[in-house]
């Protein structure tokens, strides 16, 4: 493939990341060093890897507001049901991930069997994942295995586990991004109907990118687990913003076929700098959600009118 | 007369259907439940399922125009909260406070509506992070406290009764009319299914899209506000996190009334309808011991199973 011109979109996540690094260098002297990264890689973690699933959903044209309730659901069955034994522990671990596929399936058969819209389908299936795990853990508890939390939180040779499975979630998107399935993916984003007729199976492709998504979601609960120690039973609901604010802000487009996986890891890394600037700078966490929401909005709605200014610009020439 | 009504079956078949359902379930679970069908009891459902369809107006004609509005259920929210800090639980006041929270609700409809609308930005999107940012502002203003108590003139308004009937079933009976007429007699009416049918073909035949949009996302805010006004009337305080059943909840009984969730479809009193429905079913799970917890994935079954039957129909 021939070198594309560099788009704004690709770039400007990269300098705004770089502008914050910056900033906080500048604001907070001492701070940023290898320790710092291996904190901030532990705390950013569950959503790299709840976004990575939501980019592949977005790069379709879909959504997936269900990893809320499969974030939920896998957080609170490892913090209260996995056994202390090592074996156990893997087992339970490999378990969820198969469950997250599952629960993922099944949005996935919504969508191509029972043809609903991704919106309405997830949104289902988060109301019952969600309740499922609101049944299975009534309230924010749980008793979680310390090796299962010194395994996941270790930094052996100074390198952290977290930052070792990061660079990990960009290595899969270079093989994504050249494999028959991720190049069906982006061309199922960009034009269903021409994917379709230029003989791409879409049906298999979207169970295949929602079975992942609710994969990725189940790691992030897991890893979300050994992470606050806990359980929660609307650990999830959160993720769902996050991810797609982080994902857009990372060059994804809401309408498919534009983006990557490691745009979205930037996107989560500035979203993360920008929390830890605002608690900087004494704003009380009480505020964290309206600072969010507002974020998500305005992203969208400038790259909405940049769109805009974009195809008045082409029509008059 | 008979060719009205039987004109009128044939084209309202999936909202009869609805009511046929009311019906049943309600049959059934009085012969299974004694004390279901007390005067007392039928009287909370009645409340309950004038709250939950107020608040489910707005939702209707978002829906009905190929839209949904998630940020409802703190709309609702922020009504109650704003409600029992202006007013400390008292009536004097109110005469400015109403009118001012429910411009605050409309001023709320009209962001999500400009956004949509005129940024193209997709309703679940824009929505969902107008919900985060109510919530967060909630959050940071009442710092986490609940809010008072709600004005005795509030509670009476939904909590009381006209002779022997409940002051709000009037008064959803009122509304109910208005917005029947609104969706089947006027040219408004009749543009708001022409978008959710095809927006493009509207848009080519002369209806301003953006306007009927942004419209329809302030009557969203609005009714949102009413319905918060009247939960906290009902419930007699105000509490962070009272909004959130209503997410799923307007959702459900739009399609539960017959409504497609692609747009284009629905009625006003199959939203009625969907109200009686989801009431009495929720009505029914303290009956045979289910948690609350559970709830949730029985809102998604139902829904699950409306979607489906709405499609067919």
């Amino acid at each position: 493939m021939r070198a594309a011109k560099l788009q704004p979109s690709t770039v400007i996540p990269y300098v705004i990341l770089l502008a914050l690094i910056v900033s906080t260098a500048l604001l907070q002297p001492n701070t940023v060093s290898l320790d710092w990264l291996g904190i901030k890689t532990n705390a950013i973690l569950p959503l790299a890897l709840a976004t990575a699933g939501q980019t592949l959903v977005l790069l379709t044209g879909g959504i997936d507001l269900s990893i809320g309730g499969v974030i939920s659901l896998t957080n609170s069955l490892e913090a209260t049901r996995m056994s202390s034994s090592v074996e156990g522990m893997v087992a339970f671990t490999l378990g969820m991930l198969a469950l997250g596929a599952l629960l993922g399936a099944l949005n996935g058969i919504l969508i191509v069997r029972v043809r609903l819209q991704p919106f309405i389908a997830t949104l289902i299936t988060w109301s019952i994942y969600g309740g499922l795990a609101l049944w299975i853990l009534p309230t924010d508890r749980g008793n979680v295995p310390q090796a299962f939390i010194n395994v996941l939180l270790a930094h052996p040779g100074g390198i952290p586990v977290s930052l070792v499975l990061l660079v990990a979630l960009g290595l899969f998107w270079l093989y994504l991004k050249r494999s028959p399935l991720g190049k069906a993916i982006l061309s199922l984003g960009s034009n269903a109907k021409s994917a379709w007729l230029s003989g791409i199976n879409v049906d298999r492709v979207r169970l295949a990118v929602y079975s992942l998504s609710g994969c990725f979601a189940a790691a992030a609960g897991i890893y979300r687990t050994a992470q606050v120690a806990s359980g929660s039973p609307t650990a999830g609901n959160n993720f769902i913003l996050l991810s797609v604010s982080a994902a857009v802000i990372g060059g994804t487009s809401l309408a498919g076929g534009k983006g990557s996986l490691i745009g979205s890891i930037i996107g989560v890394c500035v979203l993360k700098m920008i929390g830890d600037l605002l608690v900087f700078s004494g704003v009380s966490s009480y505020w964290a959600a309206l600072f969010q929401g507002l974020l998500l909005i305005v992203i969208i709605a400038a790259v909405s009118v940049g769109e805009i200014v974009r195809r008045r610009r082409e029509g008059l020439l | 007369m008979n060719g009205i009504l039987r004109a009128f079956a044939r084209s309202n078949k999936s909202i009869l259907l609805s009511y046929a359902c009311a019906l049943l379930i309600f049959v059934v679970i009085t012969l299974i439940t004694p004390g279901f069908a007390s005067g007392r009891h039928i009287r909370i459902l009645l409340i309950d399922a004038s709250i939950l369809g107020l608040i489910a107006m707005g939702q209707t004609l978002v829906i009905i125009t190929g839209g949904i509005d998630v940020s409802i259920p703190w709309t609702v929210n922020s009504a109650a909260t704003f409600l029992t800090l202006l007013t400390a639980g008292h009536d004097h006041g109110l005469g400015t406070v109403i009118p001012l929270l429910l411009a605050g609700t409309t001023f709320i409809g009209l962001l999500n509506g400009l956004g949509i609308a005129y940024l193209d930005i997709p309703p679940i999107i824009m929505t969902l992070g107008m919900n985060s940012v109510l919530l967060g502002g909630l959050l940071g203003v009442t710092g986490g406290r609940p809010g008072g108590q709600a004005p005795p003139a509030i509670q009476w308004m939904a909590n009381g009764n006209v002779g022997f009937i409940p002051v709000i079933v009037i008064f959803w009976a009122i509304i109910t009319f208005l917005a029947t007429i609104v969706l089947r007699k006027t040219a408004f009416g009749r543009q708001l299914y022409f978008i959710g049918s095809n927006e493009n073909v509207a848009r080519f035949s002369g209806v301003d899209v953006r306007s009927r949009k942004l419209i329809v996302y302030c009557l969203s805010g609005f009714t949102a506000g009413v319905g918060g006004i009247l939960l906290a009337g009902r419930i007699g305080l105000s509490y962070l996190g009272m909004g959130d059943p209503y997410l799923f909840q307007s959702v459900i009984v739009v399609v539960l009334g017959g409504a497609s969730i692609l747009g284009g479809s629905g009625q006003y009193v199959g939203t009625v309808a969907g109200s009686f429905i989801l009431t009495i079913v929720k009505g029914l799970l303290p009956v045979f011991n289910i948690p609350t917890s559970a709830q949730q994935v029985i809102y998604g079954v139902v829904l699950f199973i409306a979607v489906v039957l709405t499609s067919l129909l």
